[in-house]
């Protein structure tokens, strides 16, 4: 079979990768944006 | 792209149809009556042969020859058959043994008599490049004549439909070997042709001795498997690329210049370059068809003589004209081979089709609900009718199997199923009916195959076969979304599925408006596992008020602080205008993503509404939950490039079908 979208699988099957992984390890897209905004205003603090 | 037929040869008296080919017994050599050479009757129902040395017309009667006068010179062809030409019809062995040449008021072909072994005989017309094989059937009493086979009507032969074709008035030029029936030049007869499905032929011709009905198969030249083929002059022992061509060469009646004929008698007209009358080649007169009206010449891109190699074959460029309907004009360039007749390379606007003759003619379904339109089936394709309209020609140079008319209508239909395009074409003047097929070709392949030294132009617009680019990508994509989409689903489910949704902490704080109030200190809990995702529930009986609260998770072990975030809860509702409304919930959830194994407690800060004097809120924290934005997001960047692929080759499709009638997107007068 001619492959006509030779870009496009290979991205397809990092998407189906990339889930797999992201729920197998509680990553989170959004939040990981979201925490990246809080950590670079928020450096973590010792709580005594 | 006029089609031309065969000619069915009325029989010598002595020929009954019913008493199958006569005693071989009595074939034989005889002496030329008139140069006393030797004439030989190979078949045993052969009456009539022309003398190979005198040209004599040689009729055998029971035990002798008679000469009954000569026969003129038959003119010079590019055919590749020659008596003793043998071939393969339906596992059947046939020799050629002679032939006749005959013409009619468009055009002329030969029909080579051939001897199919066990004392059956037939016949082989060769026209255009194709070949229709036959053999004489007993029509019934009831055949229908006259008017009744008319072109475009319906017959049935052996209970077996056939279409007529055309029907045509025609004249024997000449003949050579030996033949069923005496045949000299000039006998005339009416010959309809007919067409059945799957290749099948018959022939019906009327003359002063009745009705003849011959019946057979369509074939191309590599189906009749032919050896011992005559040698072409100009093509045979030259590589794909000649480095002669032969032509013979005419002199125009009108001005005297010299007109070369590259596919002599194949083609039936010629345009003389010189003062571009219209020049009648079929017969040796060489009459004027038309005087030349003084047009302005046009240079065709490929230029007249030039060879190339098309789908495997080499065509010589043999003739052009330029067409138009109501709306347009494009241009038509007539190829040649000697073994695969015609072709036309059809262009128009920088696009460029290979448009071969059928020898089938496709199944029409005219559209019978509101919207639905006729469409075309062939070879198990669906061809979608495009456009139809009156088109006729305006301008032509070199020569051409039928005799060329400027000006001359004919009635198109075209149908499309991009990359193919089937055309029928009728012929008022004619009651002639063809159909031919169509393939885009890229205008770079066309480029190379005839080696032009200028490039040709890129293509305008877009055709009305030119395939959809974007529509294979779509067709190979319609399968593989679903798939990964389904791939995303199980995967999702799963995750789900085997996630532990552990409850490990439940803390309920007091706020207290007016105070000071203290960050509260969860009891510490345990995660175990991998990295996880943890769910936090907030809830707060609050009403018409709020409630901000601020958390901050943080390990045991290391007293780091490893995630933090602020969430208001709210909750309003009322009644107003005769409605009442709610906005906002009492309770809210947030997760914290890729938490990793270890010890946990949660620092609890708030702040509400004036309003509010003291509310107890719950945190709840749930281990080893699965969210669902990941698969929303992947979902989305799985479905972004089929959808823009969707859309684009819509586009393609929309903007194909704008300049048709039978439009499947609509058209502006539908709006009306």
């Amino acid at each position: 079979m001619k492959i006509r979208n030779p870009i496009y699988l290979p991205f397809a099957v990092v998407i189906v990768i990339f889930l797999a992984l992201a729920n197998h390890n509680g990553w989170s897209l959004v939040q990981a944006l979201a925490s990246r905004t809080w950590q670079n205003s928020n450096p973590s603090t010792q709580h005594k | 792209m006029l089609s031309r037929g065969v000619l069915s040869i009325s029989a010598h008296d002595s020929w009954d149809a019913n008493e199958p080919w006569g005693n071989p017994e009595v074939n034989g050599k005889y002496d030329c009556p008139n140069c006393s050479g030797p004439v030989t009757f190979q078949s045993s129902i052969a009456v009539f042969a022309v003398c190979p040395h005198c040209r004599s017309m040689v009729v055998r009667h029971d035990v002798n020859v008679e000469a009954i006068g000569k026969m003129a010179q038959l003119p010079p062809d590019l055919s590749p058959l020659q008596i003793g030409t043998r071939g393969l019809f339906e596992k059947r062995d046939f020799t050629i043994l002679g032939r006749i040449r005959v013409v009619y008021d468009e055009g002329s072909w030969n029909e080579w008599y051939a001897c199919f072994g066990d004392n059956n005989f037939g016949w082989v017309a060769e026209a255009q490049g194709f070949f229709m094989v036959s053999f004489e059937y007993a029509p019934a009493a009831d055949f229908p004549k006259g008017a009744a086979m008319a072109s475009g009507a319906s017959v049935k032969i052996a209970g077996e439909p056939f279409l007529v074709m055309d029907r045509r008035e025609t004249t024997i030029l000449g003949a050579e070997g030996e033949l069923p029936f005496s045949a000299p030049a000039g006998r005339t007869a009416t010959s309809v042709d007919l067409m059945g499905a799957n290749h099948r032929f018959a022939c019906a011709e009327f003359s002063s001795e009745g009705t003849r009905l011959f019946v057979g198969n369509y074939a191309r030249f590599d189906d009749l498997q032919f050896t011992n083929l005559r040698k072409v002059p100009g093509w045979d022992d030259e590589a794909m690329e000649p480095a002669h061509h032969e032509t013979s060469t005419l002199q125009c009646p009108k001005c005297g210049g010299a007109v070369a004929l590259r596919a002599a008698g194949f083609t039936m007209s010629a345009a003389c370059d010189s003062c571009g009358s219209f020049i009648d080649t079929a017969t040796p007169e060489l009459k004027l068809i038309r005087r030349a009206h003084g047009q302005q010449r046009i240079q065709p891109v490929l230029p007249l003589g030039r060879r190339g190699v098309l789908f495997g074959v080499n065509y010589e460029v043999i003739g052009f004209q330029c067409v138009k309907d109501e709306y347009v004009s494009w241009t038509e360039y007539l190829l040649f081979n000697p073994w695969q007749g015609f072709a036309w390379l059809v262009t128009y606007n920088g696009h460029w089709s290979f448009v071969r003759r059928l020898l089938d003619t496709p199944t029409v379904s005219e559209g019978i609900f509101h919207r639905s339109v006729a469409h075309a089936k062939f070879k198990g394709d669906s061809y979608r009718i495009f456009a139809t309209g009156t088109v006729q020609t305006n301008y032509v140079a070199g020569e051409f199997y039928w005799k060329i008319g400027v000006g001359m209508p004919a009635h198109v239909t075209d149908f499309v199923h991009p990359p193919h395009i089937l055309s029928r074409e009728a012929y008022p003047q004619s009651g002639e009916q063809t159909w031919s097929h169509g393939e885009y070709v890229d205008h770079e392949l066309v480029e190379q195959a005839f080696g032009l030294e200028q490039p040709l132009n890129d293509p305008v617009g877009i055709y009305l076969n030119q395939p959809n680019p974007h529509a294979e990508k779509a067709r190979q994509l319609k399968w593989i979304t679903p798939l990964l989409v389904a791939i995303l689903v199980a995967i999702q489910l799963i995750s789900v599925n085997r996630a532990a949704r552990q409850q490990v902490l439940d803390f309920t704080y007091n706020y207290q408006a007016g105070v000071t109030n203290p960050a509260a200190v969860t009891p510490p809990f345990e995660i175990t596992g991998g990295n996880q995702t943890l769910e936090i529930r907030l809830h707060a009986p609050v009403d018409n008020n709020w409630l901000e609260v601020g958390l901050d998770l943080v390990n045991a072990e290391t007293q780091q602080a490893v995630a933090s975030l602020e969430q208001g809860i709210e909750y309003y509702h009322g009644y107003e205008g005769g409605e009442s409304w709610s906005e906002g919930r009492q309770t809210r959830r947030r997760l914290i993503p890729a938490v990793k194994p270890g010890k946990y407690y949660f620092t609890v800060e708030a702040s509400g509404d004036p309003m509010i004097t003291q509310m107890p809120f719950t945190l709840t924290v749930v281990r080893d939950v699965v969210g669902w934005s990941n698969f929303f997001i992947a979902f989305a960047l799985v479905l972004i490039y089929p959808i823009y692929c969707g859309w684009r080759a819509s586009m393609f499709e929309r903007q194909r079908w704008m300049d048709s009638d039978y439009s499947p997107y609509g058209s502006s007068s539908d709006d009306d």
